[in-house]
């Protein structure tokens, strides 16, 4: 059961929570959270393509989006906003990589480490919410086109280049690309209509 | 090539391929630098990224636990679809393990082998029964000479007169070897002096040649074939 004001929070847009987190309401940044980590965290493994430095990145994100947040100005919406935030913080992880050399990222909240967790993120809700969007997921690329279903499949979980789907489909490699994406398209498009997380 | 546009912005369709690590390291730099300026690739990574993940995400805990079954494929059906012949089979059965195969051919070759021994002792009771062919007539010894008399009665006397050869040894033997392949044999039949001569043989059906007293060697003893002929002409008056 959430708390009152939590629900509250619920109702508002991303641009009043942001208002109310500047105006040091702590729930109203966690709430953010709430509704964005998922994304977030999906950006950063589509950056990274590991789970782990994906939820570091996802993490330092969320903890640049509240030190910053009296920086926001309105001008793009809060999801760009974090975004911009996300990727700036997975091409840093990329060159540290790159370079070979592991640099602790200060804190500097003084060694009071935020996480900011949101509401529910343990309980055992989540594990019902977990085998829904499972089925969601699975029934929206099920109704998928056949031609867009079986790029996901082989590139999903048959773990192919794109390389070797065009070699097996016989399509031009170009083609291959612009079928995934389009069927990637298609699915944020189910999946936004169907409500994955519940409140 | 045409590019494909996805968003208004031309890097996007470099969207894909970045987000599955399948970008060159030149191409991988120059849209890195983009989305830090460009918020509707941004944007669109985000979404993209979004959707990518919940298949992910499904696939690791939807399937990723899943044992893989162990497939198996029947042996008729592999031999089927790759056309393999019976010895082939034979063989992969012998392939893969000698014991019961062993046991299975050795098994049909020792039955065979009765088999086998039990009919060819048939065949050969069979053969003293059912044989059709006339045996061949015991041979005629060349030293007993016997004259040659055509039937009907006809008496060559000429034949049967002893008289001088006047060819070499050497020709008398050729001629002779070619009479001597026919064993012939005197029967005296009831009409004296008309002794006719039978060949045994079944399968001669040509006129038995005359042998003459010239035909044979010189060195046989003729003494003794002149005194068995005078002998027959005696005892059939």
């Amino acid at each position: 059961m959430l708390a009152k004001h939590e629900r509250m929070l619920i109702d508002h847009n991303d641009e009043k929570l942001v208002e109310l987190a500047v105006a040091n309401d702590p729930d109203a940044f966690g709430e953010i959270v709430r509704r964005w980590e998922r994304k977030i965290f999906a950006l950063c493994f589509g950056m990274l393509g590991r789970e782990d430095e994906a939820r570091d990145a996802a993490q330092e994100t969320f903890i640049s989006a509240y030190r910053n947040i009296s920086n926001f100005r309105g001008e793009a919406k809060v999801s760009s906003w974090l975004h911009r935030i996300a990727v700036n913080q997975c091409l840093t992880v990329k060159r540290r990589a790159r370079t070979r050399s592991e640099e602790f990222i200060d804190d500097e909240s003084g060694g009071e480490e935020k996480v900011f967790i949101a509401p529910a993120h343990r309980s055992p809700a989540r594990t019902t919410e977990q085998t829904e969007r499972l089925t969601i997921v699975r029934q929206a690329v099920s109704s998928l086109p056949s031609d867009l279903r079986q790029v996901i499949v082989m590139k999903e979980f048959e773990e192919m280049t794109f390389q070797e789907i065009s070699d097996t489909l016989e399509l031009p490699l170009s083609t291959v690309k612009s079928r995934l994406y389009t069927a990637l398209r298609q699915l944020r498009m189910k999946l936004e209509r169907t409500p994955l997380e519940i409140n | 090539m045409k590019d494909i546009k996805f968003t208004d912005c031309r890097y996007s369709i470099d969207i894909v391929p970045y987000m599955y690590g399948e970008l060159s390291s030149s191409d991988r730099s120059v849209f890195e630098s983009h989305l830090l300026d460009c918020a509707v690739c941004t944007d669109e990574f985000a979404e993209i990224s979004n959707a990518r993940y919940e298949v992910y995400d499904w696939k690791k805990l939807a399937f990723d636990p899943l044992p893989t079954p162990a497939f198996e494929i029947p042996r008729d059906v592999q031999h089927e679809a790759a056309g393999v012949s019976w010895i082939d089979r034979l063989r992969a059965a012998f392939a893969q393990g000698w014991a019961i195969p062993t046991v299975a051919f050795a098994s049909i070759a020792i039955f065979a082998g009765l088999t086998g021994l039990f009919l060819m002792s048939s065949d050969t009771d069979v053969a003293g029964v059912n044989k059709t062919t006339v045996p061949a007539a015991p041979p005629v010894t060349v030293d007993s000479p016997l004259p040659v008399i055509e039937a009907g009665g006809k008496s060559d006397t000429a034949a049967t007169t002893v008289g001088a050869d006047d060819r070499k040894p050497a020709e008398r033997k050729a001629a002779t070897a070619a009479h001597r392949t026919e064993p012939k044999r005197v029967i005296r039949t009831s009409r004296p002096g008309q002794p006719r001569i039978i060949d045994t043989r079944a399968t001669r059906i040509e006129t038995p040649s005359v042998p003459r007293l010239n035909d044979f060697d010189e060195d046989e003893d003729t003494s003794l074939r002149l005194a068995q002929l005078f002998e027959d002409i005696e005892t059939s008056d």
